[in-house]
């Protein structure tokens, strides 16, 4: 499994996108999948650090360019 | 376009996620990585304190060292010493003055009166700092052999279990400190090892004149401890292992052109090894501060659409980056470098002296 699965995806929006496309089509997450919108990449740095701090959390801090 | 997998959103939760896709305005003295990469990930606490990176690459992969089960390890991994360095205090690191790409001076200078730019990419940073070095005549190029791989001081890492020893190079420092197959890295200097990445920043922080590092490993679960002696010279490397590196392209001299790779059977078509070098010039730099560098291959003769198969009698590059990384680190100003030509169907050996 290469880390371009985890990478394409890119930013929350995406997962907005494919939540969107998949309420669209009638259907639904499976059961035993959070739903897409639960998970996605922060884009503001600072703030990222400021809720880390605030819930006692590590930082993933991903760099990379948009495709 | 795909989801992460089930495993990583689970192991997500426990974790603030954040994805940067411009340096500017990052911190350069608090989020330190290898800027030549187009994939990298810090795993630290928000005072700044890095537990982990992960990513890396060579000339051969750029994903050699990245893939899901890897980082789902790393990053359960880092769970336990976020939760051990908290315990003890989670002391902040003691970080030099803030630095960003807009303090560099040729950034200053590039940036000036160019229209909109979508962002700073990695690797510009490392552009910069040669680019600022040369106009501040403090670059010496000596600063190029960053974040050393592994296999420099002979080991050879797991790229699905990264912190184990899966081959130790005969003769090399990693052999005579003693270290061997299936021993677990634990400690190199003062980073905690979990990642080959973690690796490659306690070798790049250690000098690279004659040294000894040393070295906490686990082997048959018992705690050992080493001392690796490396030689003067240590982090040197060759145009091949070097070829990736985006940070090639600001050393000078270059030649002023670059191209393609022809394919095997384009080789064959025009009657060239189809098993050996050849690329076809598709730019000479005629733009930006480095133009005169185009007019001067211009001047010697080159042109675009000429098929380049040999330089200074050397046909064995791998590809054309390798060309490039060569040029970069062997080629002095003044010189006097030939190129064996393809122009339709003739023959040409075109000389070319370096300019910076």
């Amino acid at each position: 499994m290469k880390i371009e699965s985890l990478v394409g995806i890119g930013s929350a929006l995406c997962f907005v996108a494919i939540a969107a496309v998949l309420r669209s089509a009638g259907g639904t997450a499976p059961q035993e999948e959070p739903p897409p919108a639960e998970f996605a990449w922060e884009t503001d740095l600072a703030a990222a650090n400021r809720r880390a701090a605030k819930e006692g959390k590590p930082l993933v801090v991903l760099f990379r360019c948009p495709p | 376009m795909g989801r992460p997998p089930k495993e990583f959103r689970t192991l997500a939760k426990r974790f603030v996620c954040v994805r940067v896709t411009d340096m500017r305005g990052i911190d350069l003295s608090r989020y330190r990585f290898d800027y030549d990469l187009t994939f990298s990930i810090l795993l630290m606490h928000p005072n700044g304190h890095i537990y982990h990176r992960f990513g890396g690459r060579d000339h051969t992969d750029p994903l050699i060292w990245i893939s899901m089960p890897s980082l789902l390890s790393l990053m359960t991994g880092t769970l336990e010493d976020h939760s051990a360095y908290v315990s003890a205090g989670a002391k902040p690191p003691n970080l030099p003055p803030r630095r960003g790409v807009e303090d560099f001076r040729s950034y200053k200078t590039w940036i000036k009166g160019r229209p909109k730019i979508e962002c700073i990419h990695c690797h510009q940073i490392g552009e910069h700092e040669v680019g600022s070095g040369e106009l501040d005549g403090t670059w010496t190029g000596k600063d190029i052999w960053r974040y050393p791989s592994p296999a420099k001081i002979g080991l050879r890492l797991d790229p699905a279990d990264q912190s184990k020893v899966k081959s130790v190079d005969v003769g090399s420092p990693a052999a005579a400190g003693g270290l061997e197959p299936g021993d677990r890295l634990e400690r190199i200097i003062r980073h905690h090892v979990r990642s080959v990445n973690d690796v490659q920043a306690a070798l790049h922080e250690a000098p690279g004149g004659r040294t000894t590092i040393p070295v906490r490993f686990r082997r048959d679960g018992k705690e050992q401890q080493a001392r690796l002696t490396l030689p003067d010279g240590w982090k040197v490397g060759d145009a091949l292992t070097f070829s990736w590196r985006p940070l090639k392209w600001p050393m000078r001299p270059g030649p002023g052109f670059g191209g393609k790779d022809l394919t095997a059977q384009e080789k064959k078509n025009l009657g060239l090894d189809p098993d050996g070098f050849a690329f076809r010039i598709t730019y000479l730099v005629t733009w930006g501060r480095n133009a005169h560098v185009g007019r001067n291959a211009a001047r010697a003769g080159l042109r675009n659409g000429d098929i380049v198969y040999s330089v200074a009698g050397k046909i064995d590059f791998h590809d054309q980056s390798h060309f490039h990384s060569w040029f970069r680190l062997n080629v002095k100003a003044g010189q006097v470098v030939k190129f064996e030509t393809l122009r339709g169907k003739r023959r040409r050996a075109i000389e070319m002296k370096a300019i910076k």
